[in-house]
């Protein structure tokens, strides 16, 4: 070899073969970086260093390069498309001579090693995406540097974008080249991409929908994209790049995650390399460039596709009982199966007539894909009657939709639910009464499956076919989330529905363990965290004046926590809350800093907690307590007969057949009564005539009463004393409260007034509200 | 020295080239004959490394051909529908063949481009398919390189061009030795350039030879006799491929010395007696008839 035959003269010419596809991505990335950015920077230039902001330089600076920085991220699926789709160009465009008999006799007749021409493709392929962003971004700092914004944090982020990028192109590019080697015509290539990239997602949909369809305790929590992306990110380069950008944030993790991106990429460019090597010449223009791997390609694909159709077949036709349903479960198996290996065999062979070639193999396929669902509808593999013996049990965590408490809790991995929390947190020890409910509920997920797919059709399965004639028992259906951590340290988590009030005493049981609490409250994970709790806000619907208070946060949490762990079960169910603690912190993220918030509730058996406030000079009141109500309005939406029945009262049934009689004035006969008579209908309506009505109560004494009995309207879905009919019947309080100083207040200012929604407690409406209520309803006898 | 041994190739249920041992001489140029299919692009493509052949070996100069680049600067394949880079030149084509070929002599190819008049800054798509031809024959000659694989090269060529390119392949063979390899399925074409033939059919090679070892034992004898003659008797004793007889002039195509088939005919006193020149399918009728073939269902 001459220099002139070098590495580099090659890379030059090959580049000259593949301008198109550097113009293109130089164009891109010039709209990116040369028009979009450029007219960031000068946004952010423009708005902060506007006279009035009053920003000094460096505080001018730091708010641009966070915003800046914010936005190399913020771009990502902009970013993401590009590196995506020039992926996908550039590994099908770099290596289209593969498929190509004229392109190979010349590329494999030159004296050039094939190792050196693939060298020369994959680099270029790398240059052609990597060359024109860094030129954009280079750009970008040069316009930084001149608006004097420049600093290292944009510098970092700007790179750190780019090799995530980079990264993400990387794995894309290879795959596509893999699929190129693998393959042997351009249509079948890019299939072969979609393939690469998206089967292992596809799987992992196609398995969570069995375990969905056909596992009535299968847990599907919010975390699962971020499942599925950990699951399949090193069998799909899509899910690889999405995890990267969703997961990674800079840190030390990073680096190791680098390591093993090159570990990665080096064995997808073995692999290739490999397979070049390997590839045949002749294989160009054939739909598959590897014999052996036709059948493996073909079963992957046909088995899964076979299930899906069996799938399709069976969700239309469920309704109609087990043996219909099941029946065509298999019937579809058995047709997408055969079908989709047809059309493959036909693909491979570019010839219709060969479709039923590999008779063995296609019948393998076929009864794997109807064989398969049946597994999980007969759930062989006794997914639902999961229960590990006891003694294999090293903790449990059990939570119940019932037993929710607080919104979401943030932590330096970033926000997370109430569930998610606690179920990474609790390890209660002490099982037995966790052990005995997962009994009771396991045992009921057997009924349950027996009459969802073997006896109904899950239509047909009602709240007393589960739970009996629910008449003289009281019923909620409840979720119930419990996760198994065993010995040997595997995890196992299942849902469960069941009716709450039959299983109260043992959650009695389960919620005044204190291991319990401290997990199912996200308030104690709080202070665990390095956080940085800025201040505590406080809000009560009666008295919303919070004053200058100098709250140490993390006092008034660890009282908090003391109080909450004090609380019984009972004093939750009996109780309600009277306001709350808004926990204001800091969050310290890649592009900057900035405040959020979380809320606790806090209720009148907090002692530790309201003595705290008090010493602060704040006095947090219940709704019983407060002096500042002068009136109180009672709003009903609904006709006689509705009231009566969300007060449980017996609806006689000439009452509503008089609702169809001739004396009744519905709402459509209002207008006709108006244009017979003059004027509108008697307000003495018909017991099921739909009203909105407004009962104000002034005087002291059925205030005070009224007050006794009401909660806060917010916090009707928490776990406590809460009715379920709180859309008919709102109690609405206007409160005043004088805020000024003497003058203030002669001057007319200094008095504040708002109104807040209550509900009354269940099963404690006075009766004088509820003759009121009827009275103005127009009821004579009720 | 190109010898391929015992050389097989398979496309699936379908063998191409079927155990082949052939031997090209440097400084000669070998004619490879067959019909559609016969096997010659197959194995042209494996003595240009393109293909690895399923059995045997290929080499050139003692050197493996596949994926020895050692070996491939010593030839330049020109396949049966050469490949031409998107909306280039001749002149990018001089420039990238200048990378790989050591030896490319871009002044040679602007004077051979003149010489064809073919526009160096011209797009080669908007060539003919003649013009390709010559370009890729241009391409060939001015890479430097020791061999020459034409496949199908003179299909498409015009018969001037065609001696214009015959031409310089004598010049080239004269001044460098190059040996060019040329696959053809018309005998016609290789008549008046081969040194030595061989000739495929269903893979295999049916024979060859050199063309003056073919010549220098079977001619072809035009002659008349006397009603008397004795020339039945007299033609026994030579060994006749072909006889046509039209009135008293007999057209005869036999094996052997020609001053042995000349003495012989002269015993029956011919009126008329001359010998005259045979052409390659002559030759090739007589050679595969003795394989015991019909070289007319091979080739015509």
């Amino acid at each position: 070899m001459t220099s002139r035959n070098s590495f580099f003269n090659l890379l030059k010419e090959d580049l000259h073969r593949r301008l198109w596809t550097l113009i293109l991505s130089s164009l891109v990335f010039f709209g990116t970086f040369g028009v979009a950015f450029t007219m960031i920077v000068q946004n952010y230039v423009g708005r902060y260093s506007r006279v009035n902001y009053g920003y000094t330089k460096a505080q001018f600076i730091e708010m641009v390069s966070s915003n800046l920085c914010e936005d190399f991220y913020s771009f990502f699926p902009w970013f993401m498309a590009v590196a995506i789709i020039g992926a996908i160009i550039c590994a099908m465009n770099g290596f289209a001579y593969l498929h190509s008999r004229k392109q190979m006799d010349f590329y494999h007749s030159l004296p050039v090693k094939r190792e050196k021409i693939f060298a020369v493709r994959l680099v270029n392929g790398v240059l052609i995406y990597a060359l024109p962003y860094l030129v954009g971004l280079l750009y970008t700092y040069v316009l930084c540097l001149i608006y004097g914004v420049m600093t290292w944090d944009i510098f970092f982020c700007g790179l750190f974008m780019f090799l995530i990028h980079l990264m993400g192109y990387l794995i894309m590019y290879l795959a596509g080249i893999l699929a190129m080697m693998l393959t042997g015509k351009l249509v079948i290539a890019f299939f072969g991409i979609c393939i690469v990239n998206l089967y292992a997602p596809a799987v992992y949909a196609l398995f969570w929908l069995l375990k969905d369809t056909f596992f009535i305790t299968a847990y599907n929590s919010g975390m699962d994209f971020d499942i599925a992306l950990s699951v399949t990110r090193w069998f799909s380069p899509f899910s690889y790049y999405f995890s990267l950008v969703n997961e990674i944030n800079g840190d030390g993790r990073f680096w190791l995650e680098f390591l093993a991106f090159l570990v990665f990429a080096a064995a997808l460019v073995a692999l290739n390399l490999w397979l070049y090597k390997k590839r045949a010449s002749e294989k160009a223009d054939t739909a598959m460039a590897f014999k052996a791997t036709e059948p493996v390609v073909r079963f992957m694909i046909a088995v899964p596709v076979g299930i899906l159709v069996g799938m399709l077949f069976f969700s239309i036709q469920y309704d109609y009982g087990f043996t219909t349903s099941v029946l065509w479960l298999v019937f579809g198996g058995l047709l997408g199966g055969f079908l989709c290996h047809g059309i493959i065999e036909a693909f491979y062979k570019g010839d219709i007539k060969k479709c039923l070639s590999h008779k063995v193999q296609m019948l393998v396929t076929m009864v794997l894909a109807a064989v398969i669902p049946v597994l999980f509808m007969f759930d062989v593999f006794g997914y639902d009657s999961y229960l590990p013996k006891k003694n294999q049990i090293k903790n449990m965590a059990v939570i119940s939709s019932e037993m929710r408490f607080g919104g979401s809790y943030y932590d330096e991995n970033g926000w997370i639910g109430p569930v998610d929390y606690a179920l990474e947190n609790m390890k209660v020890t002490n099982i037995d009464a966790m052990y005995e409910l997962a009994e009771i509920l396991t045992k009921d997920a057997g009924k349950h499956r027996a009459e969802r797919f073997f006896d109904y059709g899950y239509n047909y399965v009602t709240a007393e076919d589960i739970y009996g004639n629910s008449s003289e028992e009281r019923y909620n259906p409840t979720s119930f989330i419990i996760r198994y951590t065993l010995k040997d340290g595997s995890e196992t988590i299942r849902k469960y529905e069941y009716n709450y009030y039959a299983v109260m005493d043992l959650l009695e049981q389960i919620y005044n363990d204190n291991e319990y609490k401290s997990a199912v409250h996200p308030v104690f994970g709080l202070l665990k965290t390095n956080v940085n709790i800025k201040n505590i806000e406080i809000y009560s619907p009666v008295n919303i004046k919070a004053g200058n208070m100098q709250l140490n946060g993390k006092a008034v949490l660890e009282a908090y926590e003391e109080d909450l762990l004090a609380m019984t079960f009972d004093d939750l169910k009996n109780s309600a809350p009277i306001g709350e603690l808004t926990v204001v912190f800091t969050i310290e993220e890649e592009g900057g800093k900035y405040d959020d918030s979380t809320n606790f509730l806090v209720y009148p058996e907090m002692i530790r907690t309201l003595d705290l406030l008090r010493v602060s000079g704040y006095q947090m009141k219940g709704i019983a307590d407060a002096s500042n109500v002068n009136s109180i309005s009672i709003h009903y939406s609904g006709s006689q007969n509705d009231l009566k029945r969300i007060l449980g009262m017996e609806v006689p049934e000439e009452d509503v057949q008089n609702y169809y009689d001739e004396k009744s004035v519905g709402y459509e006969d209002y207008e006709i009564y108006y244009e017979k008579y003059g004027y509108y209908p008697p307000t003495v309506a018909s017991p099921e005539y739909y009203q909105d009505i407004v009962v104000e109560f002034t005087d002291p004494a059925e205030i005070a009463e009224i007050k006794k009995h009401l909660i806060y309207r917010s916090y009707g879905n928490e776990f406590g004393p809460f009715p379920t009919y709180e859309t008919f019947l709102n109690v609405e309080i206007y409160f005043e409260m004088q805020t000024g100083t003497y003058e203030e207040l002669l001057a007319g200012e200094g008095i504040i007034g708002w109104s807040e929604r209550f509900r009354f407690r269940e099963d404690e409406i006075p009766q004088f509200v509820i003759d009121r209520l009827f009275e103005q309803l127009g009821a004579e006898n009720y | 020295m190109i010898e391929a041994k015992n050389v097989s190739k398979s496309f699936g249920d379908i063998l191409a080239v079927d155990n082949v041992s052939v031997t090209i001489r440097e400084g000669s140029v070998f004619g490879m004959i067959g019909t559609n299919g016969a096997g010659k692009s197959t194995f042209l493509r494996m003595a240009a490394g393109v293909f690895r052949p399923d059995n045997g070996t290929i080499t050139l100069d003692d050197m493996p051909v596949y994926e020895n680049p050692a070996a491939k600067q010593e030839f330049f394949y020109i396949s049966d529908d050469q490949y031409f880079f998107a909306n280039t030149t001749p002149k990018e084509l001089m420039r990238y063949y200048s990378v790989v070929y050591p030896k490319f002599n871009k002044n040679r190819m602007r004077k051979m481009l003149a010489q064809f008049d073919l526009d160096e800054k011209r797009k080669v798509a908007t060539f003919s398919k003649g013009m390709k031809k010559q370009l890729s024959v241009i391409c060939g000659i001015c890479a430097g390189t020791k061999y020459l694989f034409c496949d199908e090269t003179f299909d498409g060529l015009d018969p001037v061009m065609r001696q214009a390119v015959k031409s310089i392949f004598a010049q080239e063979i004269e001044e460098r030795g190059l040996t060019p390899v040329i696959a053809s399925h018309n005998l016609r074409e290789l008549e008046d350039i081969c040194d030595h033939v061989g000739l495929l059919h269903r893979g295999g090679v049916l024979l060859s030879r050199e063309l003056e070892d073919m010549k220098v034992n079977i001619h072809k004898v035009q002659c008349a006799f006397k009603a008397d003659s004795n020339i039945e008797e007299v033609l026994q004793s030579i060994d006749v491929v072909k006889k046509e007889i039209r009135g008293s002039l007999y057209t005869i195509t036999a094996r052997g010395n020609a001053d042995d088939i000349r003495n012989q005919i002269q015993t029956a006193n011919p009126i008329f007696m001359e010998l005259l020149p045979l052409s390659l399918e002559e030759i090739f009728i007589s050679e595969t008839e003795v394989a015991g073939y019909d070289i007319k269902k091979l080739i015509f």
